[in-house]
C-alpha cells in the first residue's frame, strides 16, 4: 500500500515527466485560449499517456522479452502510441465535435510525443516489477496532466499582465518553464 | 455596554470588518448648524426622469398631468409614473407651470430629460390634506397605497420606488426590517442630522414601515461616529420593540449588502435582493417620509440635502424642496469663489461632477460638495500595477480587482464575468488604496458598459436569426403555393394574363421616368445655385 | 509494536479513502461528460449563435449558418466583418483558436448601418423586398416601399437589386458610451498612453 502511494508521488511530482525529466515539453507550450481548454487537453493527454504506456509495458514484458525481440521496442512503442492517438482522435470527432475542433491538432501531435515513448523506455529498462511499473505510469500520466494545468494557469496570468514587449509571449513562457522546473526540483527527496 | 464591546470585537474578528476603507470623517462642518428650512426659490425645476435611469431611451419616466400655464397648488399631483420604476411627483409649492421642456443633463453620462419648470408664488396655497382618521388601524395594503400616493422613493441614492419594494417584501414575507442610518461617505451628514433632530419621526416611521411589511423585528443601524444621533435615538427607543445596532464606521458599510451581512450575518445572493433572504432595507430619510405620508397623508415634496465642501462659507444641511436649483442652495451657504473649482453631486467617493449649477435637487440627491483640487484631487497619471494586493483587501464584494483590471485591459469579457465583475458595487475603495493610482473603478464601469453592449448585440442577433428563419419559411411556403396554383391553372387549361416581356418593359419605362425626373430635379437645383 | 504501515486498520483506512476518492472522481467525470455531451451535440448551432445574423454573405457563404457549418469543419474564424472583433473573440474562446484580426479580404469593420429608401424615387418594383433576408422592407407592387429601421440588419443586399438606386446605407447612431478604455489608459496631463 505504502509502496503504491509513494510510487505514485514519485512518478507524479519527484520525477515529473514534463518539468523534471523534460519529456514532452512541447505539449506544455501548445496553444490554449483559456484555462478550461487546457483542462480538456490535460484529460486527453492522460487518456493517451496512461493506456499507451500500459500497453507498451505489457507487450514488452509478455512478448518482446520472452522472445528476445527487444531491439524492436522503439518500433513497437511508436506504433502503439500512434494507434491509440488515432483511435482517440477518431472517437473525438465522432462523439465530441467541439472537443475535436478545439484539440484535434494537439492530440494528433501526441502520437509520437516523447512523453509516451520516453516513459515506456524508462520503465521498460527499470528493474521494478510489472505492477509497480504500471502504477508508476499512472502516476507519471497524472503528473503530466497536472503540470499542463499548472503551466496553463501560469501562462494565462503572464498573458494578461503587462510585460515588456521584448519578452512577451514565448520568451517569458520559456523563462517561466525553467523556473517552474527548478521549483519542482524541490520535491527531490520527498519519497 | 459589554454587549457592544463584544459585538465590536466579533466584527473585528470577522472577515468583513477588514474589508473596505476608513476615510477621514468630514461631517463636522456641515453638522455645526441645525437643518435649515429653505426659502422657496423663484423657480423650481421638477425633473420627469427618474435619476438613476441613465440608460433609459425615453426622455421621461413620468407623465405630466398639468398643462403649461396652469396654476398648481402645493401638494397637487403634477406627474404620474409611466412604468414600474418611477414615482409620482407633487408640486412642492404653489405656482404656475411655466414650461415643460428638456433640460440639459446634470452629470456626465446622463441624457437630456424632460422637466416641469414651476414659477413659484409666495402664497403657498395648499390643497387640503386628508390624513387617515386612525393610522394605527390601517391594513398593510392601505399603508402601501398611501406610500405610493405620496410618491416616495428610496432616499439613499438608488431611488427605487418604496411602495414597490415594500409590496414585494410583503408578498415574499420578511423577517427583519433594517433602517439604514449608516452614512459611510466621508462628507454626507444628512442622515445623521435627520436622526439628531427628528429622532421621534424616525422611530415612528420605522414602526409604520414594520407594520406595512409585517416584519418580525426591526433594527435601526447607525455607525459609531455619530454620538449625538445615537443618544437621541436611544432616548426615543425607550420602551420600543425596535432595536438599535451600531456598526463600526467603514466605507462602504452603508451599502445594502454590507449592511445585511453586518446585521443578519447572512449574505445576499449575488443575483438577488435582500428580500430573497427575508430582509428589507430602507433608508432613514425614507422612514421619515413614510411617517409623513401615512400619518399626515403628505406627499414627498422635500428632502434633507447636505451642502458642504471647502468652498462654502457655512456648510449645512437643508430641508430643500424637490426641484430647488443647486445654485440657490449654494448661494444660501455663501460661496468663496476663489476656492470653488467644481461641484460634486453625491458623495466624494461615488458622486459625479455636476455639469450645470442650475440642475435641480431630486428625490435622490443627498449631498452637494463645492470644492477644489486641493481638497479633492483629480485623477493622477496611473502607473503600472505592482501586484501589492491592497485592492483585494479593500474590496467589500471580495473580488480580485487587479485580475479584473488585467482581463478588462485585455478585453477578455468571459474572464471578467467569471471573476465576478457584475458583483462590483463601484464603491471605489480599490481605487483609493491603489498605490499606483490606477482608477480601477472607472475601468470596472467601462467593462460593465461594454459587456452590456455585448449582451444587447447578442439579443439583437438572436432576433434577426428568428426573422431570417421566418423569411425562409415564408418563401418556401409561397413557392409551394405558387406551384400548386400553377398546377391548378394548367389543369383548367387557362393562360395567365401576365408575360415576362411586358413586365420588363414596364420596369424599363419606370426607370426612364425616374431618370428624367432626376435630371429635371438636377437642372432645377443647378439653376437655383446660379441664382443665389 | 508493528509499524503504522503494517497496521491492518490503517491499511483499510487509507485504501478505503483512496477508493472513495477514486469513485468520487469517476462520478464527477461522468457528470461532466454528460454535460459536455449535451453541449457538443449542436456545435454548428453554437457557432451560429455567435455570428451576428445579418445574413450579408460577405464571408463568401450564402448566410450565417452556412458559414457556421464551414467554421465547424475548420474554416478561419475571422471572415465576418459585421461581427467584427466581438464575434472573433467569442469564436476564439469557443473553438480554442488564437484571437486574430479581421481578414481584410472580406471587408473592414464598420459601424452598424441601416438602409433607407429615398421614398420620392421609389418606383415600387418589390425587388428589394424579395432580396431582404429578414423581411424588413414593406410595400406593395407599384407603391412606395420603406424600411423598418429597427429590423434592418444593414446587410446591403437590397442595394444591388434596386433598378433606380434609391436605397442608401446610413450609419446608425452609435450606442451611447460614457466610459472609454482608451481614455482611461492615457495620462490625463500629457495625453500619452500610460503603458506601452
Amino acid at each position: 500500500m505504502a509502496t503504491l502511494f509513494s510510487t505514485i508521488i514519485a512518478a507524479a511530482l519527484v520525477n515529473n515527466l514534463a518539468l523534471v525529466q523534460l519529456l514532452g515539453v512541447s505539449t506544455l507550450f501548445s496553444f490554449s485560449r483559456q484555462f478550461s481548454a487546457t483542462v480538456e487537453l490535460a484529460l486527453l493527454s492522460f487518456l493517451v499517456l496512461f493506456p499507451a504506456a500500459c500497453i507498451n509495458l505489457l507487450l514488452h514484458a509478455l512478448i518482446l522479452q520472452p522472445l528476445g525481440l527487444e531491439f524492436l521496442q522503439l518500433f513497437l512503442f511508436v506504433s502503439v502510441s500512434a494507434g491509440i492517438t488515432a483511435l482517440l482522435g477518431q472517437q473525438l470527432v465522432k462523439l465530441f465535435p467541439l472537443l475535436a475542433r478545439r484539440h484535434i491538432r494537439a492530440v494528433l501531435l501526441m502520437c509520437s510525443n516523447s512523453a509516451v515513448i520516453g516513459l515506456s523506455f524508462l520503465q521498460s529498462t527499470s528493474l521494478s516489477s510489472l505492477p509497480i511499473k504500471l502504477v508508476y505510469s499512472f502516476g507519471a500520466a497524472a503528473g503530466f496532466a497536472i503540470s499542463l494545468l499548472v503551466f496553463a494557469a501560469l501562462r494565462q496570468r503572464i498573458d494578461q499582465g503587462s510585460s515588456p514587449a521584448a519578452l512577451r509571449g514565448v520568451p517569458l513562457y520559456l523563462i517561466s518553464a525553467g523556473i517552474a522546473s527548478m521549483a519542482l526540483l524541490g520535491f527531490a527527496g520527498l519519497v | 455596554m459589554i454587549r457592544q464591546a463584544f459585538s465590536d470585537l466579533f466584527e473585528r474578528l470577522g472577515s468583513t470588518s477588514r474589508r473596505g476603507i476608513r476615510p477621514a470623517t468630514l461631517r463636522e462642518s456641515s453638522l455645526r448648524s441645525r437643518i435649515m428650512p429653505t426659502p422657496i426659490p423663484r423657480e423650481l425645476i421638477l425633473s420627469l426622469q427618474h435619476y438613476p435611469d441613465t440608460s433609459a431611451k425615453d426622455v421621461s419616466s413620468m407623465k405630466p398631468c398639468v398643462e403649461v400655464g396652469e396654476w398648481v397648488a402645493k401638494y397637487q399631483l403634477i406627474a404620474r409614473e409611466k412604468g414600474p420604476n418611477a414615482t409620482r411627483l407633487h408640486a412642492p409649492t404653489s405656482g404656475t407651470v411655466q414650461a415643460i421642456e428638456e433640460i440639459p443633463p446634470a452629470v456626465n453620462g446622463q441624457r437630456a430629460r424632460l422637466a416641469i419648470r414651476l414659477l413659484t408664488d409666495t402664497d403657498e396655497r395648499e390643497l387640503p390634506l386628508e390624513p387617515p382618521s386612525d393610522y394605527r388601524s390601517l391594513a398593510p395594503e392601505q399603508m402601501i397605497q398611501l406610500i405610493e400616493d405620496a410618491g416616495i422613493c428610496g432616499m439613499g441614492g438608488a431611488g427605487f420606488p418604496t411602495a414597490t419594494k415594500v409590496r414585494d417584501a410583503l408578498e415574499k414575507g420578511v423577517k427583519t426590517l433594517i433602517i439604514n442610518g449608516v452614512e459611510c461617505e466621508p462628507y454626507i451628514s444628512c442622515d445623521e442630522a435627520l436622526i439628531r433632530e427628528r429622532a421621534d419621526l424616525t422611530v415612528q416611521g420605522a414602526e409604520l414601515l414594520q407594520a406595512a411589511c409585517l416584519a418580525d423585528d426591526c433594527v435601526i443601524v447607525i455607525d459609531n461616529a455619530m454620538p449625538a444621533a445615537r443618544q437621541a435615538l436611544k432616548e426615543k427607543l425607550q420602551g420600543s420593540a425596535i432595536k438599535l445596532q451600531v456598526v463600526r464606521r467603514r466605507y462602504p458599510a452603508g451599502d445594502e449588502r454590507q449592511l445585511v451581512k453586518a446585521v443578519c450575518r447572512r449574505e445576499v445572493p449575488n443575483d438577488g435582493h435582500p428580500t430573497d433572504i427575508g430582509v428589507l432595507v430602507q433608508n432613514i430619510g425614507t422612514a421619515v417620509a413614510v411617517y409623513e405620508a401615512i400619518v399626515h397623508a403628505k406627499p414627498c415634496i422635500s428632502r434633507i440635502v447636505t451642502l458642504t465642501g471647502s468652498a462654502l462659507l457655512t456648510p449645512k444641511n437643508f430641508d430643500a424642496p424637490i426641484g430647488t436649483p443647486v445654485q440657490h442652495l449654494l448661494n444660501l451657504c455663501g460661496v468663496n469663489e476663489n476656492q470653488h473649482e467644481f461641484t460634486i453631486r453625491g458623495g466624494s467617493m461615488m458622486g459625479q461632477y455636476l455639469m450645470d449649477q442650475a440642475a435641480p435637487i431630486e428625490k435622490t440627491t443627498n449631498c452637494i460638495i463645492a470644492s477644489n483640487n486641493a481638497e479633492i484631487p483629480e485623477r493622477e497619471a496611473e502607473q503600472a500595477c505592482i501586484r501589492c494586493g491592497y485592492c483585494e483587501q479593500a474590496c467589500p464584494a471580495q473580488l480580485q480587482p487587479q485580475r479584473l483590471l488585467a482581463s478588462i485591459r485585455n478585453e477578455e469579457w468571459q474572464d471578467t464575468v467569471e471573476l465576478g465583475l457584475d458583483d462590483c458595487i463601484e464603491c471605489g475603495a480599490c481605487a483609493v488604496v491603489c498605490p499606483s493610482r490606477i482608477p480601477l473603478v472607472s475601468y470596472f464601469r467601462a467593462g460593465k458598459e461594454i459587456h452590456n453592449e455585448d449582451h444587447s448585440a447578442q439579443r439583437q442577433s438572436r432576433h434577426w436569426q428568428e426573422r431570417f428563419q421566418f423569411h425562409q419559411y415564408r418563401i418556401k411556403k409561397n413557392q409551394e403555393k405558387a406551384r400548386s396554383a400553377k398546377v391548378a391553372a394548367q389543369s383548367a387549361g387557362e393562360e395567365q394574363g401576365f408575360s415576362r416581356d411586358q413586365a420588363r418593359m414596364e420596369i424599363s419605362a419606370a426607370v426612364e421616368r425616374v431618370r428624367r425626373r432626376r435630371e429635371a430635379l438636377a437642372r432645377e437645383t443647378g439653376h437655383g445655385e446660379e441664382k443665389s | 509494536m508493528t509499524p503504522l504501515a503494517e497496521n491492518l486498520f490503517f491499511q483499510l483506512l487509507v485504501g478505503g479513502s483512496l477508493l472513495g476518492s477514486l469513485l468520487c472522481a469517476i462520478a464527477w467525470g461522468v457528470a461532466g461528460l454528460r454535460k459536455r455531451l449535451q453541449e457538443q451535440r449542436f456545435l454548428v448551432d453554437r457557432i451560429n449563435s455567435i455570428l451576428p445574423q445579418t445574413q450579408c454573405g460577405r464571408c463568401g457563404h450564402p448566410g450565417c449558418r452556412p458559414y457556421a457549418r464551414a467554421i465547424a469543419t475548420g474554416e478561419a474564424i475571422n471572415r465576418c466583418p459585421p461581427g467584427g472583433d466581438r464575434a472573433i473573440r467569442r469564436l476564439s474562446l469557443l473553438l480554442n483558436e488564437a484571437r486574430v484580426p479581421l481578414d481584410p479580404a472580406h471587408g473592414e469593420i464598420e459601424s452598424a448601418k441601416v438602409a433607407v429608401i429615398r421614398e420620392a424615387e421609389c418606383i415600387g418594383c418589390t425587388k428589394c423586398i424579395v432580396a431582404c433576408p429578414v423581411d424588413a422592407i414593406i410595400g406593395a407592387a407599384k407603391h412606395m416601399h420603406t424600411v423598418i429601421a429597427s429590423e434592418c440588419t444593414g446587410c446591403d443586399l437590397c442595394i444591388e437589386p434596386c433598378p433606380v438606386d434609391c436605397i442608401d446605407l446610413v450609419e446608425r447612431a452609435p450606442a451611447f458610451r460614457y466610459w472609454s478604455l482608451a481614455a482611461l489608459a492615457t495620462d490625463p496631463l500629457s495625453g500619452e498612453p500610460c503603458h506601452d
